[in-house]
């Protein structure tokens, strides 16, 4: 059993987006003392980086615990799936660059009752994803092609990293 | 998924910024203003009174704040003559040249540039989708070449050229004029299903001119994409062990090789609305392309600004856009790439 929590650093990062998203948003919207079309347009997206930090703040409390039994969120949000009930797991890649480096990976995994989403951020990430894909593998479960890409990429980036 | 939308939102908001800015600079960079020049007529034509109606109006519309502050009045963070009244409250100025406020000048005409090139847009996506899937997996077959030739003749012909083609074309052939985006009698009129029809019929020919050298352009790319993704291992690898080509096609190689063609969405848009210009002068169609022309040449900043702004926004909501779709399509991890900050 393993249990995994956002280093502090990480979650600084995702704060200040939140932060700075909130403030750019509610400068114009308080200058501007209306609420005509352009500015509900902005409060909602006022509204999207509120949630974005709201999900940062459960992410600080919450913990990751990886077992033989399963996978669960331990926190205001708890979830638990155990292996036996996983359906799917999926590892996509997202980056906001043009060139597509320095990006993040985000880990799904689905059960019957919800699933459980997490980020190359977290700590000792690649051992959580090593026993994730291990379990599932040893159930028969295959992972799509664009995961298993990616799965491999991974490890050959930290090879060479290595 | 969500993160990433909200990084991404986060990066168009300055972006959106610096270009009203940049926006609003060029509109100012020439000398003089829409009313010098107005009153500098007046003056050759011997009005003693110009001058002291030139400051009167200059004061009256801003035009004597310092540009900082015309553009904070403009944008809505500070109170202008009217108190705060700008494009974050949904006021886009004054017409100079029209005497109306923007938005009463633009609205209609962008409704129908927007009805255009939304319509020009799905034209382009239905011809060259199938033409380009089939130029690849046919490739230098009869209909590769044909449609390939067709494509450069796309590509080379100026749209007004093709426009003042098909003008003549249909009136000497079909006996119609297809001028206009519909029937003079029901310019004006709310909207009916006649209306609507007229609009459909006179919309056919615009689109065919505008979509053709887009359509060419995108035949182009993702036959080359199509290609180079059937040339891979994987695709060979997957034809010996027996997989369905129809299959084969569908799941892997198309969907590499539509990334470059959703990345496209992003530039599409804006050359949509501002490449049509000078097709729309030719056909007489009442669009925002001629008046965006107009309201440049006559330095009507406020009318002009707001066209410019419109169509940043549109380029930045397509790449916004084109983004959100690459990353639902294809989120795999880029060679040498980082993962796992």
């Amino acid at each position: 059993m393993s249990v995994h929590h956002y280093p502090p650093h990480s979650l600084l990062a995702d704060y200040a987006r939140a932060g700075v998203g909130i403030v750019i948003t509610a400068v114009p919207l308080i200058a501007s003392g209306s609420f005509g079309v352009v500015a509900m347009i902005i409060l909602a997206v006022m509204m999207l980086f509120l949630v974005y930090g709201l999900r940062t703040l459960l992410r600080q409390f919450t913990q990751i615990d990886v077992s033989e039994i399963g996978i669960r969120s331990i926190g205001p949000v708890a979830r638990a799936i155990t292996w036996d009930e996983v359906r799917k797991v999926s590892l996509r890649y997202y980056s906001t660059r043009r060139d597509r480096q320095k990006g993040w990976l985000q880990l799904s995994v689905k059960g019957p009752k919800g699933s459980i989403a997490l980020d190359s951020q977290l700590d000792d990430f690649p051992t959580v994803l090593e026993t994730i894909f291990r379990e599932v593998s040893e159930r028969g479960i295959s992972p799509d092609q664009t995961t298993l890409e990616n799965l491999k990429l991974y490890e050959d980036n930290r090879g060479k990293a290595a | 998924m969500f993160g990433y939308v909200v990084q991404r939102v986060l990066i168009m908001i300055p972006t959106l910024l610096v270009v009203s800015i940049a926006t609003f600079v060029i509109i100012q960079a020439p000398p003089g203003d829409y009313l010098s020049n107005e009153i500098a007529e007046l003056l050759e034509q011997g009005d003693k009174a110009a001058a002291e109606k030139l400051e009167f109006l200059r004061k009256e519309f801003g035009l004597d704040k310092p540009m900082l502050e015309q553009y904070a009045v403009w944008l809505g963070v500070w109170p202008g003559t009217n108190g705060y009244s700008g494009i974050l409250q949904g006021d886009l100025g004054w017409s100079f040249e029209f005497q109306q406020p923007v938005l009463d000048v633009v609205g209609d005409r962008l409704l129908l540039s927007f009805v255009l090139n939304f319509v020009t847009i799905l034209f382009v996506y239905a011809v060259s989708f199938p033409i380009g899937v089939y130029t690849a997996v046919r490739q230098y077959s009869f209909g590769d070449h044909a449609m390939t030739f067709v494509g450069y003749i796309g590509l080379a012909t100026p749209n007004f050229l093709l426009a003042l083609i098909l003008l003549f074309l249909a009136k000497t052939w079909f006996g119609v004029s297809i001028g206009g985006l519909m029937d003079d009698e029901f310019i004006g009129q709310p909207m009916s299903w006649d209306k609507f029809v007229s609009v459909m019929q006179h919309l056919v020919v615009p689109v065919i001119v505008i979509g053709t050298s887009g359509t060419a352009g995108m035949i182009r790319r993702l036959r080359a994409n199509l290609l180079d993704e059937l040339q891979k291992q994987y695709v060979v690898t997957a034809r010996t062990k027996g997989m369905r080509p129809t299959r084969l096609l569908i799941k892997y190689p198309l969907r590499m090789a539509l990334n470059p063609f959703v990345a496209d969405i992003g530039n599409l848009l804006p050359q949509m609305i501002s490449g049509s210009a000078i097709v729309a002068v030719v056909m007489s169609l009442p669009t925002s392309g001629p008046m965006l022309v107009h309201a440049l040449q006559s330095q009507d900043q406020y009318l002009a600004g707001s066209f410019l702004l419109f169509l940043s926004f549109l380029t930045v909501i397509g790449m916004f856009v084109s983004d959100l779709l690459l990353a639902v399509l294809d989120p795999r991890i880029r060679l040498g790439a980082e993962a796992g900050r």
